[in-house]
């Protein structure tokens, strides 16, 4: 397999992004090849590997998500130069923060870029700040006493209504999954959003060698939930055998060391719920227009 | 290229540029742990090759081969090895 | 195919596919036909009273096929709008956009990085004054806030001049020279709203004066992108230097509007000055009044009215403020006794006067021989700005001409109640 990303980055050592982003880059570099894109990036974490890949790839600032890359679509565009195509990375802080207007702007004008958040549950690289993506309870450095405001919002469902032609949710220790949702998107043309789970070892407070396992139980236990609503059609890609109880994840991870009994049953609550709503939904079209 | 330090005259105007250059750190020095591979044990699965964050470890005819240089010894690869083939060893 | 765009068939104004050479054109009309004429490629703007006439012009156009090298783009806010901007400039199109004091203050972070990033992107700003205090009438201070970011600024008095300086705007941020954003601004309503005659000219030799983009330095093409690995970390310390080539470019910049100037006075037949500073019966002058914008225009017939009366009376209308024309104004104020600048915008607790004057001030200071420098408030968040106004400032900067001293350094000329 060729690396489009180069090693010898400062990615830290276990980065659950840094993971990602081979197997997303590889994955392009083979579908349509690395010379047939421009790269948008944003965020430092979640393209911290951006700098070191073989790739054209150009930044504004981390609240440019989804600007930068329309402005450059467009350029595309009246260049006659179609043949290129858009792909952008934002972290959860740069997609769902401070740069949430861009996305749905540009979501609401089906501007043709496939975004991909990296869903790291806090803004990382600034030192471990909480984010609209911090679970319910975590510890980060502003909510030191573990978040109590409110809950995770649903990302994957906020892009699905808008009815943009493409919304999935991946994780790294699916690689497959995440393999077949970037050759899907990379062959579709309008507004594509793929949110990516990804450990971070130093923000979580986790075993740097524990990264690809607590992805793979985050989605064992309802934590976090693998969807795909193609052209609309809501379907979920991983049914769990056995729902594992979410104590196990939790456990793993020093930022949820805090929780009492009552808040891991609320936790649990969390994890049941959502899975429920989801799927309720699975099945079913949301985007009104088309099938 | 020349050993002087680039002047104003001499750095491309913009970021932006056709030229774009990757540094490559020696992160190898960044471990305390290093992986070592039984190549008995191996069964070149590949899974090591897939997870492994820094995309140095490569699949040779007897085992999985991993460039030292570069590796962070974050210990992923020992982690998801289905064999156990894979341990974390201190580094001298 | 013929253009539906008539909706301002009230005021007489055309628009639409009728090339005829002469139309009854407003500010905003004429911005929106001088990206047309540019042939901008990549059009993202948001509405902002007083600038709303050039965006849905604009969108006429180009959805009516009559820009069909074009894309509009309709971003949800102005910081979008800029972040598009940049982006579609690097990816290699001619960038137009358009804003107005909020909008513009809510694009700050981008414009930064436009310039920064040697982007050649074109703005029309449509002056109107930043709240609060504000208004949707006009004062200068959206496009001045931008003369620390680096983008080139000139301003216009009337349409027409909005017209032929946007058109010059794009030739002179593309030149190899200069790689600088470019602001041309106009006041909101006294031009933007104002319809005059105005002359087009042919796109033809429009398209032979302004070849298409194409930067020199920039590339995001993948196929031209060239990999090179090193294992030395790169400190990327380079800031100070890549300022300097920011002033560097300013300073070609002074040339290039000159030149550009010239080339199109010969091929269109309309001169601002030269390119920098205009200066308006400064003959043997001992006073001078400078002005930006509209003003201008009130100024002329102030300074014509004056020298009937025999006053030694001139007018240096200040089309560049940045590069600002420091060589130009200390070779205009040779021999003068008193020079008093007009300045349509404010700065609370600043080191005396509007920044026209602080900088003016700057200019001229090492100067052994200097004149008295005198600086007037008026037209402050959208006060008109009427012709007694004018005349009073004339008459001040006359007076300290004349007894060798000025009363003191700033007037706050349409202030209602004594200063203190």
């Amino acid at each position: 397999m060729t690396e489009v990303r180069l090693p010898g980055h400062a990615l830290c050592p276990g980065c659950g992004g840094a993971i990602a982003e081979r197997i997303i880059y590889n994955t392009i570099n083979e579908t349509i090849g690395k010379d047939k894109v421009i790269h948008y990036g944003g965020g430092v974490c979640a393209s911290g590997g951006m700098r070191n890949a073989e790739l054209s790839s150009f930044g504004l600032h981390l609240s440019g998500q989804a600007t930068g890359s329309t402005g450059i679509s467009h350029a595309l565009k009246v260049r006659n130069r179609t043949d290129i195509k858009v792909i952008e990375f934002g972290g959860d802080g740069g997609t769902c923060d401070i740069g949430f207007a861009k996305i749905s702007g540009a979501a609401e004008r089906n501007e043709n870029i496939l975004h991909f958040t990296m869903d790291n549950e806090a803004y990382m690289n600034t030192g471990i700040q909480k984010s609209s993506q911090t679970p319910w309870g975590a510890w980060t450095t502003t909510t030191p006493i573990g978040r109590h405001d409110n809950f995770k919002k649903d990302m994957v469902m906020i892009m699905a209504y808008h009815f943009i032609p493409y919304v999935a949710s991946a994780s790294i220790a699916y690689p497959a999954d995440l393999k077949n949702k970037v050759k899907k998107a990379l062959d579709m043309e309008g507004f594509r959003y793929i949110h990516v789970f990804a450990p971070c070892p130093t923000g979580w407070r986790h075993d740097s060698a524990k990264t690809v396992e607590i992805a793979r139980l985050a989605v064992q236990s309802g934590m976090f939930n693998l969807v795909e609503v193609d052209n609309g059609n809501v379907k979920i890609s991983v049914k769990p055998k056995e729902r594992l109880p979410v104590a196990e994840y939790l456990g793993y991870q020093r930022r949820f060391r805090h929780l009492t009994e009552e808040q891991t049953k609320t936790i649990q609550k969390y994890s049941d719920n959502s899975w429920e709503r989801l799927l309720s939904l699975d099945g079913t079209l949301i985007r009104p227009h088309t099938n | 290229m020349s050993s002087r330090t680039p002047t104003w005259r001499d750095i491309p105007i913009s970021n932006l540029g056709s030229t774009k250059m990757t540094v490559l750190n020696k992160t190898g020095d960044w471990r305390t742990f290093k992986p070592v591979v039984d190549v008995d044990t191996c069964i070149q699965c590949g899974t090591c090759v897939t997870f492994c964050p820094e995309g140095i470890i490569t699949m040779g005819d007897m085992g999985a081969e991993i460039d030292y240089y570069f590796c962070k010894g974050c210990g992923v690869c020992a982690n998801e090895c289905p064999v156990k083939a894979i341990e974390m060893v201190k580094e001298e | 195919m013929p253009s539906q765009s008539n909706r301002d068939g009230k005021r007489g104004i055309i628009g639409g596919n009728n090339m005829s050479k002469r139309m009854l054109l407003d500010g905003n009309h004429a911005a929106a036909w001088s990206a047309r004429l540019a042939k901008a490629q990549v059009i993202p703007i948001y509405p902002i009273t007083p600038q709303t006439e050039c965006c849905t012009q604009l969108s006429e156009f180009v959805e009516h096929g009559e820009m069909p090298w074009a894309s509009y783009v309709t971003p949800e806010s102005e910081h979008a709008v800029m972040g598009i901007a940049c982006g579609a400039s690097a990816g290699g199109a001619r960038v137009f956009t358009s804003s107005a004091a909020q909008g513009v203050v809510f694009m700050e972070e981008n414009i930064w990085i436009a310039a920064g990033n040697r982007l050649p992107i074109v703005m029309c700003i449509v002056n109107r004054a930043i709240a609060n205090p504000g208004s949707l009438r006009p004062d200068c201070n959206d496009s001045l806030l931008q003369r620390d970011a680096g983008w080139i600024q000139l301003y216009c008095e009337d349409a027409q001049d909005a017209l032929d300086t946007g058109i010059q705007m794009f030739k002179i941020c593309e030149d190899e020279r200069v790689y600088l954003p470019g602001i041309f601004a106009f006041e909101g309503y006294v031009v933007g709203h104002c319809a005059i005659p105005v002359e087009l000219p042919d796109p033809e030799e429009v398209d032979d004066f302004l070849p298409p983009y194409k930067h020199k330095f920039i590339s995001l093409d993948p196929e031209l992108r060239k990999y090179t690995t090193t294992t030395t970390p790169r400190r990327g310390e380079f800031g100070t230097e890549r300022v300097y080539q920011m002033q560097v470019a300013m300073e070609n910049a002074k040339k290039v509007i000159k030149e550009v100037n010239e080339d199109y006075a010969k091929r269109f037949g309309r001169k601002y000055g030269n390119g920098l500073i205009e200066k308006y019966r400064c003959e043997d002058a001992d006073a001078l009044l400078i002005t930006m914008g509209s003003i201008t225009g009130t100024a002329r017939k102030i300074v014509d009215d004056l020298r009937e009366e025999g006053e030694p009376i001139g007018l240096v209308k200040l089309r560049s403020f940045r590069p600002f024309p420091t060589e130009d104004l200390r070779e205009a104020v040779k021999g003068v006794k008193a020079v008093g600048f007009v300045d349509r915008n404010r700065s609370p607790g600043s080191s005396g006067g509007g920044i026209g004057r602080i900088e003016t001030a700057n200019a001229l200071y090492s100067l052994t021989e200097k004149p008295l420098l005198l600086g007037f408030f008026v037209g402050l968040v959208g006060r008109d700005v009427m012709p007694g106004d004018v005349r009073f400032i004339a008459e001040k900067v006359l007076k300290a001409a004349e007894t060798g001293k000025a009363e003191k350094d700033t007037y706050w000329v349409q202030l209602k109640g004594e200063e203190i």
